[in-house]
């Protein structure tokens, strides 16, 4: 994939790894409509022996980010998640999906 | 585990495009006295030249700013972009620690590096930030600590792609931040360096297209912990991971590691000193040992006692698992290059005054080189079912003669034939079958208890 410069549109699919202490990780792929920008569903990858098993998506009010609503427990392997899994959470598009904080926990 | 390494409590790094230009870790318990190393990211307009961040956690931590890298902190010449580098001290409590942006843009990320063993006082050995386009991040570093490791963290305002790490050095997170993408990178050394002195730290790519700025620093170890230890004291672990130890310890101070990894020292032994792994694992020692120090393995590997160092007195290089003990220096006195089990014990250098190349196991005991001798009272032995090899040097001439084995057995063998052959050409004196003594009658011997004669009776 050829490399973006600042101010282009950032094409599907967009990837976030979060590695652990032994650089084990959780690799969140979503992919996107990239004319309309609508997210058309997402994997997620556990690497063997990551630490991690869970992804946290958003940021409570109060508390910490283990606490948010939206949530994935993340088994090893490759997990599906249909586009329907962000829209019912009211992430339509990319766009909206950045604008909240990812990260993965125990 | 190495000095530097992430301790297991380490969180995941975390990153959002937030109105409040922040982002918080989840929640991570870290052992009390660890240092946490906070990278903070943020995106920053064209142009910013007052952006600021904060670092916060749940626990009201005091936290302490070691560098920023922006063209707020250092001017137009720097890309847009900012990141700094915190540091504090955990209280082993659950907590989540925040980045804040100030007159930055939404986007931020934050990786928090858990580190044991690190000094408290002084976390950051040395540090250096910098600026670049259209090239690699490199930054040369002189650290002034011994096992000092170092770290660079990075950013690129152009999106050009993930940065990929320098020569000896790993990825720790390499990914893009918030919407606009901005990347940010964190990389360390490979290994604890070893002594102080220069290192660079880089990234390998991208090569163009990239607005770079960076952070480089390195962290350091703890006194009296990885390094310089004090009477008594011992760099031990007893669980699946290696005991380092980075320089001299003082009289009676070991490195040891009781369980699957190695235990290596870098520095000297001085007396009574042990570089020892009961486990798995190699005990490695590169430098000298002194009086009654021992390289020992006890478990399935080498114990090694290499580059040009001396066992000088009372010394060993043993091992009684399965593999090999290993001397290629000089045993001076009363030293012992050891293999208890199934592998060779090596010695390739002298044997001077008393000492012993000695298998026990299944293979060879050598003494190898042109130079190899064994002087007074040497011994090279092999008790298992192969060899024991001297190759060059001499052997001191034995004083008596060797006898025995299958020629003494023969000469044995003869002798009761030839006994036995003159006993059945004598004439007689006694019953062969009672002891009876024999009288002679009428040319005979006969025995008057039971009969028996030499011949017929000549009646």
């Amino acid at each position: 994939m050829a490399a973006e410069a600042r101010g282009d549109v950032e094409l599907s699919p967009w990837v976030s790894p979060f590695p652990d202490y032994q650089g084990n990780k959780i690799t969140v792929t979503v992919n996107y409509n990239n004319a309309t920008r609508a997210i058309t569903g997402a994997t997620v990858v556990r690497d063997a022996g990551c630490v991690f098993s869970k992804l946290l998506i958003g940021l409570p009010e109060v508390g910490a980010p283990d606490d948010t609503d939206f949530k994935f427990n993340v088994p090893f392997g490759t997990t599906n998640v249909p586009a329907s899994a962000f829209t019912s959470r009211g992430f339509s598009t990319i766009e909206q999906l950045r604008t909240v904080q990812m990260t993965a926990g125990r | 585990m190495a000095f530097g390494d992430a301790d297991a409590s380490t969180p995941a790094p975390v990153k959002a495009s937030v109105a409040g230009k922040s982002v918080t870790t989840a929640s991570f318990t870290p052992p009390a006295g660890a240092v946490l190393y906070a990278h903070a990211f943020h995106d920053t307009a064209g142009g910013n030249l007052t952006s600021t961040s904060q670092i916060t956690d749940s626990l009201g931590l005091t936290w302490t700013l070691h560098e920023v890298a922006s063209k707020a902190d250092d001017g137009t010449g720097y890309n847009d972009g900012h990141q700094a580098l915190w540091t504090a001290t955990a209280t082993g409590v659950a907590m989540t620690v925040t980045t804040t942006g100030t007159n930055t843009n939404n986007p931020a990320g934050l990786y928090v590096r858990v580190v044991v063993g690190a000094d408290t006082t002084t976390p950051v050995d040395t540090h250096q930030d910098g600026t670049s386009d259209n090239a690699i991040v490199s930054q040369g570093l002189t650290t002034v600590t011994d096992g000092a490791r170092g770290v660079v963290m990075a950013t690129d305002w152009n999106l050009a792609a993930n940065m990929t790490a320098g020569a000896n050095q790993t990825a720790v997170w390499a990914d893009g931040i918030g919407a606009p993408d901005m990347r940010v990178y964190v990389g360390i050394q490979n290994a604890v360096p070893s002594p102080a002195g220069s290192v660079t730290m880089s990234t390998a790519t991208p090569t163009t297209g990239n607005q770079n700025n960076w952070i480089a620093y390195a962290m350091r170890p703890a006194a009296g912990g990885a390094t310089n230890l004090s009477p008594g004291n011992a760099a031990v672990s007893a669980a699946g991971n290696a005991a380092t130890l980075s320089a001299s310890p003082a009289a009676g101070n070991a490195a040891a590691a009781v369980a699957a990894n190695a235990a290596t020292l870098r520095g000297s032994l001085a007396a009574t000193h042990g570089a020892v792994s009961a486990a798995a694992n190699p005990a490695a020692l590169t430098s000298s040992l002194g009086a009654s120090s021992g390289a020992v393995a006890v478990g399935a590997f080498d114990a090694s006692v290499t580059s040009g160092s001396t066992l000088t007195t009372g010394g060993a290089a043993v091992s009684i698992g399965a593999s090999s003990g290993t001397l290629t220096s000089s045993l001076t006195a009363s030293g012992a290059a050891v293999g208890v089990g199934a592998s060779s014990a090596a010695l390739t250098s002298s044997i001077s005054s008393t000492f012993a190349a000695v298998s026990v196991g299944a293979f060879d005991a050598t003494v190898t080189g042109g130079a190899t001798a064994l002087n007074v009272g040497g011994a090279i032995i092999s008790v298992g079912a192969f060899d024991a090899t001297l190759t060059g040097g001499t052997v001191p001439a034995p004083e008596t003669p060797v006898t025995g084995g299958w020629q003494g057995l023969l000469d044995i063998l003869n002798d009761i034939r030839d006994t036995h052959a003159e006993q059945v050409a004598a004439t007689p004196t006694a019953c062969p079958r009672c002891g009876e003594p024999l009288y002679s009658t009428h040319g005979a011997l006969r025995c008057r208890f039971d009969g028996w004669t030499t011949g017929p009776v000549t009646l």
